[in-house]
């Protein structure tokens, strides 16, 4: 009993939470719907931080707060569920688990060091370039899990000294890592945060009936105009900081380099089987380039995964056991829940008292208001994934940008953007947990390059935003 | 798990940091004077579901064996097992299989390794995940039945402001969950003996039969040690130490000192025992959600040596 009451404490504090806000008067300027949905909210994001149950389960609880709290009939919440970029969550994560199964990764490090040579620094970098451009288009989880094994070989290869392990472990994971993050938001396929945005600005703007609201409707080629320089620039930067605050004495990894040639050279040239995964993959890449926006990118991520089912290059088996369908539920659920917030008016309260918050500080317009937006983002992307961090702030930052009148557009870029500023913890992004799941990184060696990392991240969107978008047309 | 013999049997949590590992050579240490049965334990945080985005973890670890290469778990366990090899626990030749067993959290991730020591006695190294990592050992000590744990703890405890801001340590929250005995070891060497700290309690005298079943598998000297907070309660403690004393007598371990003192306990039984390897004492007669307040957690917390609180 005294177990179960330490696990669960979280829990119980957040039903005590709710109940207080229940019982207590409706503020001012919120409907009693809208403070329902509040409720709803503050439990849900509470529960999402600290995990005292499972995440599935707090999905079922938002889909049940909706029901009966809020009076909603249970088909239009089920419909609500459903959106294109859930679809894309679920092809999405049945794709990574398949492009993983493929073993391209041992062909992939062999091309990296034949490239980058022998320098450990170039072969960071080397690593850091490939990460991201994959990570840009196939999600980061998938690259992370692919790229940690050569990562990982090459320090076992390279010395037995602990010290001196975990000296490269530090530059060698993190240059997954954090190359994965900021890749993450260069195309819309990138990662669940982009699907979520483009679905939350169509969604609350776009009118098939308003030709104004066109620009609402982002297409896949669009945003890698605004979002795909912010990650090439970030990138070099990156590596400069992580250079100088981690060091190793081992400058030179040929024999390393020779040993992982001569175990990967053991698997072959590549079969027909790596040749057909490469095809299907190149016409899933093509598919949201060039039919995203008239099909929806879920539906060209789904059809990638069924190509990859048919052709028998993956089983059932495995893609169901390597996904976890309760995060698919939960972001369906955190979308909808949205979308509540939205309709209710309590993401317009909200705003206004964020609005508030930031007026007597001179950051409720222009570039102070995009640094307030990166600055909530990334304290909330640090304690939860990024695609929930987006689910949640989405709605609301939105509303500050109508409340505002600043280009929901620029203001849903930037919250996207900055939601890959997860540096600070191993939980903020997937490819952190992944690279920590090795046993090489402490959490404290997050926030020792984490604050660099941040400062320079935020630097470049900042400008970005003031320098660049306008010439594109944002 | 039904104990079904005599002997020892200790739960030693690896995997937090090298005071584990020095806890691991104190084991084999008892083990060779009392046949002990040592289990090994490594969790791992469950780290699926939205922190990996909705990808199992377990996808980028299959990957890492296809590879060749060794799970972070094992790694640990494997390095533990060689030090048992080296200590002559195991022998070397001993086969390397381990066996899936399905408890909780990642069915992936749980597995046993048995081995036989030269005694009779048995050493399992376990790999489990788990969402809550104290929950999870509280749960392997009751399955093994262990008369002790052994967790790694900070040899430079947090004081002052750092206290305030720094979550609990994983030690400091498995002694306070943990209904077994648990040494909390830091520079675990047994060679400067033992201060067992007593109290004119029944807590405190019902846990003098396990400490000298403890004190007779080392087989250190031991110091007995009664703080008074105030004058009024000098007699009792005088008398505290006494009875103690006259029960290791009965027993035949004859302690090496007698110390009665008057003060603060944490803070005294703390700087005495600076000269010693282990400090014992009784957990606290408080209920569980003040145990944290306790004089035996505080000593745990602030001590630079090891500590073992006795339940």
């Amino acid at each position: 009993m005294i177990h179960y009451l330490l696990e669960k404490h979280w829990f119980f504090i957040t039903l005590i939470i709710q109940a207080a806000m229940m019982l207590g008067p409706v503020p001012e300027g919120v409907s009693p719907e809208g403070w329902r949905v509040l409720i709803i909210t503050v439990g849900a994001t509470i529960l999402f931080i600290t995990e005292p149950i499972p995440l599935p389960a707090v999905a079922l609880m938002i889909v049940l707060g909706q029901i009966f709290l809020l009076g909603i009939d249970s088909s239009l919440v089920a419909r609500s569920l459903m959106k294109d970029s859930v679809l894309f969550i679920m092809g999405s994560l049945m794709l990574a688990v398949a492009l993983v199964k493929q073993k391209l990764d041992k062909r992939l490090a062999l091309i990296i060091v034949k490239i980058t040579g022998s320098n450990t620094y170039s072969i960071a970098f080397g690593i850091s370039i490939f990460s991201g451009i994959l990570a840009s288009f196939v999600g980061e989880h998938t690259v992370a899990a692919m790229m940690l094994p050569v990562a990982l070989s090459l320090l076992k290869f390279a010395t037995d000294d602990p010290a001196k392990r975990r000296a490269l472990a530090l530059i060698f994971l993190f240059s997954i890592s954090y190359a994965c993050a900021m890749a993450g938001i260069g195309t819309p396929s990138g990662g669940a945060r982009n699907a979520i945005m483009i679905d939350y600005l169509h969604d609350f703007f776009y009118a098939a009936d308003d030709p104004a609201t066109y620009d609402y409707k982002v297409s896949y080629l669009r945003w890698m105009i605004y979002a795909y320089p912010v990650f090439l620039i970030q990138l070099p930067l990156m590596h400069v900081i992580l250079r100088r605050t981690f060091r190793t004495d081992i400058r030179d990894l040929a024999p390393a380099v020779k040993k992982l040639r001569e175990q990967v050279g053991k698997e072959g040239a590549l079969t027909g089987r790596h040749y057909v995964a490469i095809m299907l993959f190149s016409i899933t890449l093509i598919g949201w380039i060039g039919f995203s926006s008239r099909y929806g990118m879920g539906t060209i991520a789904i059809l990638g995964a069924t190509l990859f089912l048919i052709t028998g290059l993956v089983r059932w088996q495995d893609i169901n056991s390597g996904v976890n369908w309760g995060v698919v539920l939960l972001y369906a659920a955190a979308i909808s829940l949205g979308v509540q917030m939205r309709d209710t008016g309590a993401a317009a309260w909200v705003a206004g008292m964020f609005m508030e918050l930031l007026a007597p500080v001179g950051l409720n317009h222009g570039l102070g208001l995009m640094a307030a937006i990166m600055l909530l983002t990334t304290l909330i992307t640090n304690t939860m994934s990024n695609g929930a961090a987006v689910a949640v702030l989405g709605p609301i930052v939105l509303s500050i940008a109508v409340a505002s009148e600043t280009n929901p557009l620029a203001v849903g870029f930037v919250t996207a953007i900055s939601s890959s500023f997860a540096y600070f913890t191993v939980i903020g992004t997937p490819a952190s947990t992944i690279v920590h799941s090795s046993g090489h990184l402490k959490s404290s060696d997050f926030l020792r390059i984490g604050w660099r990392m941040a400062v320079m991240s935020f630097a470049v969107l900042l400008l970005a935003s003031k320098l660049y978008w306008p010439h594109v047309g944002l | 798990m039904i104990k079904e013999d005599n002997n020892l049997r200790i739960l030693i949590c690896i995997g937090g940091g090298p005071e584990a590992l020095n806890g691991l050579r104190f084991a084999a240490q008892q083990s060779r004077k009392a046949c002990a049965s040592i289990a090994l334990l490594y969790v791992r945080p469950l780290d699926s579901g939205l922190k990996s985005g909705g990808m199992e973890v377990r996808v980028a670890r299959e990957n890492l064996l296809d590879w060749g290469l060794e799970l972070p778990g094992r790694a640990h366990l494997n390095k533990a097992r060689n030090i048992l090899v080296e200590l002559g626990e195991i022998s070397e030749e001993a086969g390397n299989d381990w066996y899936h067993v399905e408890l909780s959290g990642d069915p992936a991730g749980e597995y046993i390794r048995d081995y036989a020591n030269p005694c009779g006695g048995t050493i399992s190294m376990r790999l489990r995940t788990a969402s809550d990592v104290t929950s999870a050992i509280a749960d392997e000590a009751e399955r093994f039945n262990a008369d002790f744990i052994i967790v790694g703890g900070s040899p430079d405890p947090v004081e002052g402001f750092r206290k305030l801001v720094s979550p609990k340590s994983l030690a400091l929250k498995i002694a306070s969950h943990c209904d077994r005995s648990i040494i909390i070891a830091r520079r675990l060497e047994p060679d400067q003996g033992h201060l067992v700290c007593v109290q004119d309690n029944e807590l405190s005298r019902s846990m003098l039969p396990k400490v000298l079943r403890f004190g007779q598998a080392c087989d250190f000297p031991i110091t007995l040690l009664s703080v008074a907070e105030d004058q009024g309660s000098l007699e009792s403690a005088t008398r505290a130490v006494n009875h103690a004393a006259r029960f290791f007598r009965d027993n035949d371990i004859e302690p090496q000192g007698l110390l009665v003192e008057k003060g603060d306990p944490a803070k005294i039984i703390t700087e005495i025992g600076r000269e010693y390897s282990l400090i014992i004492l009784a957990e606290s007669e408080k209920p569980w959600f003040a145990k944290t307040f306790s004089v035996a957690q505080h000593v745990a917390a602030r001590a630079r040596n090891s500590v073992l609180i006795v339940k």
